[in-house]
């Protein structure tokens, strides 16, 4: 290693981050190179006398050299983006909007609102009563004969029907089950009696007086549907016999989901997988 | 010592309120006693009897506490949430008791003694036992729990019951007065007179229909499904047949009691007066047959006449004649 390469090493041989192989060069050469010898020495004292110096302390001046720097430096580098400005802005903006009294100023709203509705009301003028014209007596007569007329209907189709007491309405079904007509708008009552009658009995009554019209498909999905809906055990394990009696091949989804709704009587579910078992 | 004497102290209490248990009586008049009125009892739960006779208002007695709205405490207050009070009102020719039916209440005895003619209208939301005797109105009934019991009955009558024993029995049954009882669980019988003329149909599909009405009284066709004898066609063939069958059969019947009142009238002037020929009945309607298990008894009791059906899921069906 020559006395050049030698003395640029000296830094890192002295913090010890030579590489091993040249830092037994260093060594080697020091031993016997005068120059190298005197010119470490140098070095070492230099390093001495820096460790010697004392600490410089900071000076009272500092601090307020560094507040003044504070200062300055925001004015001089921070510009505020327009975007932050207006931010700013709107927020203060509802800040002063948003309640800080919020049950007064509520209050007060209410208030105002039903102040302007009831003034509005007050000022707009109710809309003038239609007039009714009167009807001369012939006209009245055939009104009255008309509403005679439509009240005298078949009562099943009324809605009066489920105000009157169970016996009236199950005579109603009775008497529809004994004339056996196929009038459209019978089987329409009788299968909303079917269907929404309070009484077990009326109900079973209505679907007797279906079956001879079990021909009929509205009749038939008719009844399906009210099974689905049925509460009763009794008029649904009837309405089971229906549909299997009628040999409708769209009433299998029906009584499937029968056997499988566990919130159905179990006589029930049975009498639905005996009648699939048939379908 | 604390749950004794507390369990002590609540049946001393019990006790006490037992025994001082005020029967009420409360009456209220038909406003038109002329027309057959109707008596509708709401009760959530508790026992009631009526007793039809030749009464002329409505009389009920019961150990609850009437309501009566016009009797204030000593401090002047009137109690209005009293939770053991009835309430009866009549309007319009309908007098209704109310029991109960805007919470719980303890159960209660109901004596209601009344017109022959009315109507009833009864229905108990948890149940409780039903007694009827005596009354000629329609009786309609929907109970959940309780026998129902009905006694000396010359109406029509609905009844609808979850559990318990309805047994009915009957002075009279007229043609526009039907009959209808079904149950869920618990046996049904009847009483009907010997000369009663029904069309019938029974329906049960766990229990088993006896009757003690002779072959030729009460005429039936029963129809319960067995997979071994299954029509291999449709069942409205069979049913249809049947209907033309029996069409054909009453008008040849017709046919011979015209001939047979004729040929009498021809031979006799003064003979006996000529009896009109039955009015030939409309073909009765094909029943619904039993096809999901359970038995389906349909038929005619004495020719016919007045509709009695009785559909039972667990009880049985017994239909006696009246013994008189």
């Amino acid at each position: 290693m020559n006395c050049h390469r030698t003395q640029d090493s000296f830094i890192d041989y002295q913090t010890g981050t030579l590489p091993p192989h040249e830092n037994l060069a260093v060594r080697a050469h020091l031993k016997t190179c005068l120059t190298c010898q005197r010119q470490w020495a140098d070095l070492q004292q230099t390093l001495l006398a820096l460790d010697k110096l004392p600490e410089p302390e900071p000076t009272p001046r500092l601090r307020a050299n560094f507040y003044a720097f504070l200062e300055e430096a925001p004015l001089e580098h921070v510009a505020p983006s327009p975007f932050a400005l207006a931010r700013s802005r709107i927020d203060s903006f509802f800040a002063a909007i948003l309640p800080s009294r919020p049950a007064l100023q509520f209050a007060l709203t209410i208030a105002l609102l039903i102040g302007g509705v009831a003034a509005g009301m007050r000022l707009i003028p109710p809309s003038a009563p239609t007039i009714i014209t009167r009807t001369d007596p012939a006209t009245q007569q055939e009104l009255a004969s008309l509403r005679a007329r439509v009240e005298s209907m078949d009562e099943l189709v009324t809605s009066r029907l489920l105000t009157q007491p169970a016996t009236n309405r199950l005579r109603s079904v009775l008497a529809a089950l004994n004339e056996n007509d196929s009038n459209d708008r019978t089987l329409a009552a009788l299968l909303n009696t079917l269907a929404f009658d309070p009484s077990v009995n009326v109900r079973l009554t209505a679907l007797e007086a279906l079956y001879a019209h079990v021909d009929r498909a509205p009749v038939r999905s008719g009844v399906m549907t009210a099974l689905a809906r049925e509460p009763s055990p009794l008029v649904q394990v009837a309405m089971i016999d229906f549909v299997v009696a009628s040999r409708d091949a769209q009433a299998s989804p029906t009584l499937t989901r029968l056997t499988r709704d566990p919130s159905i009587d179990a006589v029930v579910r049975q009498a639905a997988r005996r009648g699939l078992a048939q379908l | 010592m604390k749950p004794k004497l507390l369990s002590i102290l609540s049946g001393a209490l019990l006790a006490v309120a037992t025994l001082t248990a005020e029967e009420t009586k409360s009456s209220i008049a038909f406003s038109n006693p002329t027309e057959p009125g109707r008596f509708s009892a709401r009760l959530s739960n508790g026992e009631i009897t009526i007793h039809g006779g030749d009464y002329a208002e409505v009389t009920v007695s019961s150990d609850a506490d009437g309501a009566p709205p016009n009797h204030p405490r000593d401090d002047g207050l009137r109690v209005l949430s009293s939770s053991a009070t009835f309430s009866l009102e009549e309007h319009e020719n309908t007098v209704v008791l109310d029991y109960g039916t805007e919470g719980w209440t303890q159960d209660s005895e109901f004596h209601v003694t009344l017109p022959r003619h009315t109507h009833i209208d009864i229905e108990i939301g948890f149940g409780g036992e039903i007694q009827v005797e005596e009354i000629d109105g329609d009786i309609v009934i929907k109970n959940l729990n309780g026998e129902v019991a009905l006694r000396n009955i010359g109406g029509g009558v609905i009844v609808e019951s979850a559990n318990g024993e309805i047994s009915a029995s009957f002075t009279k049954v007229s043609p526009d007065r039907p009959l209808s009882f079904s149950s869920m669980n618990g046996e049904i019988s009847l009483r009907l007179p010997a000369d009663t003329a029904a069309d019938v149909r029974f329906r049960t599909h766990n229990g088993t229909i006896l009757t003690n009405f002779s072959d030729d009284e009460l005429i039936t066709k029963t129809t319960s499904y067995h997979r071994s004898n299954a029509p291999p066609t449709g069942e409205f063939a069979e049913v249809a047949a049947d209907l033309a069958r029996e069409a054909v059969q009453m008008a040849q019947e017709i046919a011979q009691e015209v001939r047979i009142a004729v040929q009498e009238a021809r031979d006799s002037k003064h003979g006996p007066r000529v009896q009109a020929p039955r009015a030939p009945r409309a073909p009765r309607t094909a029943i619904i047959p039993a096809m999901a298990g359970g038995k389906v008894i349909a038929g005619t009791l004495n020719g016919g006449g007045t509709s009695i059906q009785v559909a039972t899921m667990n009880g049985d069906i017994v239909i006696r004649k009246n013994r008189d």
